[in-house]
């Protein structure tokens, strides 16, 4: 072993992208912080036909309320990602309504903070916020 | 006994068609799909002279709407996204009941293989909201885009919608060491025009060689826990709304005057 030649590359590093399930995992759990575990942000494995699909939950465990928000579709390579959304909660052209491709972890980031502000994001969190608040008193 | 009516009304201000609908079959939940119409303007229409208690159950959903005469907190939304609603319905001397209503992407939106997978993860949300409530006394409406017999409703991964109650009263099959459960699909029984009823609840035809013609897109199923609450008789594609016909001079859905898909009555027995 010690004569054999190595062909490999001298640099075996991955690149330093996050697969985009992780950037997801996190949000979910950022989410849960901020509202003390009322609201959990999921991310579950779905069918696809990629070679990995996700789609990112918001749900309210002891409500239990539950919303699957969006969908995320990548490769091995994990950019360009598709996302699969409802067209309310970000902006496209009506011929691609509803989905999108995104070429690297700055966009998918973009796309995020995007969807989480929407209109119908923040009306979610505020109606299960409101309706937990409900339920303890 | 409940009445069920389900329609997909295209986006188009049907306001009338959908009140008389209402009271000829004395409905009690008002499912619909490209609800177009304001809220206000339905719900004054719907409680007018004869017709009263309508009231909307809100959720999240954009696609399916659903009008009832039980309180919505009879009727709270326990899983939705932008294509489903899973209701659970608590009403006073049943058992809780799975209301799931669903309006699936479109063939010019999705190709077979994207309504596959939509199928079985349409599969995995219902089981998923019957975890949640803790039982499976479930019953599945909607525009599901595909016919009864094709792969996303047919297979065990998907819907796994069987033509018999009988098959469906085995509640589930094995395949592969993996349990998956049914759900009984009775649209099977309306195809064609034997019963001089609209032979599908959805016509479409192309100049090509494999067509359908009648599609039978809006369906119903129910899991083997609530088959003997089924009355199969009671089932029905309407093409009258009580004064006047859905249907246009050649026997198709009227896309002009009413919507291309004709409505679904069942009922559920208390």
């Amino acid at each position: 072993m010690e004569n054999s030649k190595d062909l490999w590359p001298k640099d075996l590093k991955l690149i330093d992208v996050r697969p985009p399930v992780a950037v997801l995992q996190e949000q979910g759990a950022i989410l849960a912080r901020r509202t003390k575990n009322l609201l959990r942000g999921r991310v579950d494995q779905i069918p696809g036909k990629k070679a990995f699909n996700f789609k990112f939950v918001i749900e309210a465990p002891t409500l239990p309320y539950e919303y699957d928000l969006f969908s995320i579709h990548y490769d091995i390579e994990m950019y360009p990602l598709s996302v699969r959304f409802e067209p309310s909660l970000y902006p496209t052209s009506p011929k691609r309504a509803g989905m999108k491709e995104l070429g690297s972890e700055d966009e998918f980031t973009q796309f995020l903070q995007k969807v989480f502000n929407s209109e119908k994001t923040r009306k979610l969190i505020t109606a299960l916020l409101q309706l937990l608040e409900r339920k303890t008193v | 006994m409940i009445t069920f009516l389900f329609w997909n009304i295209g986006g188009r201000d049907l306001t009338e068609r959908v009140r008389r609908l209402a009271r000829t079959h004395r409905v009690d939940v008002l499912i619909l799909c490209e609800c177009g119409m304001a809220m206000e303007k339905l719900l004054s229409a719907l409680n007018s002279a004869g017709g009263s208690g309508y009231l909307y159950s809100r959720g999240l959903c954009q696609r399916v709407t659903i009008v009832s005469r039980f309180a919505p907190e009879l009727m709270t939304p326990i899983k939705e996204s932008d294509y489903l609603t899973v209701r659970n319905m608590r009403l006073p001397g049943m058992q809780d009941l799975l209301l799931a209503a669903a309006h699936m992407p479109s063939k010019r939106e999705w190709s077979d293989a994207d309504q596959v997978f939509g199928c079985v993860s349409l599969a995995e949300d219902v089981l998923h909201a019957e975890r949640l409530a803790g039982h499976s006394r479930t019953l599945l409406v909607g525009d599901l885009n595909m016919n009864p017999f094709e792969d996303g409703i047919v297979s065990a991964k998907g819907l796994h919608g069987v033509m018999t109650q009988q098959i469906a009263g085995r509640r589930s099959r094995i395949i592969k060491g993996k349990k998956y459960d049914f759900f009984y699909n009775p649209m099977w029984g309306l195809f064609g025009d034997r019963n001089q009823r609209p032979a599908g609840t959805y016509y479409y035809t192309k100049s090509v060689p494999k067509a359908y013609f009648w599609n039978m897109f809006d369906q119903v199923m129910v899991r083997p826990d609530l088959l003997e609450r089924f009355p199969q008789n009671e089932l029905a594609i309407l093409d009258h709304d009580g004064m006047e016909t859905l249907l246009d001079a050649s026997g198709k859905p009227d896309g002009r005057k009413s919507s291309d898909h004709l409505p679904v009555k069942f009922q559920l027995s208390v």
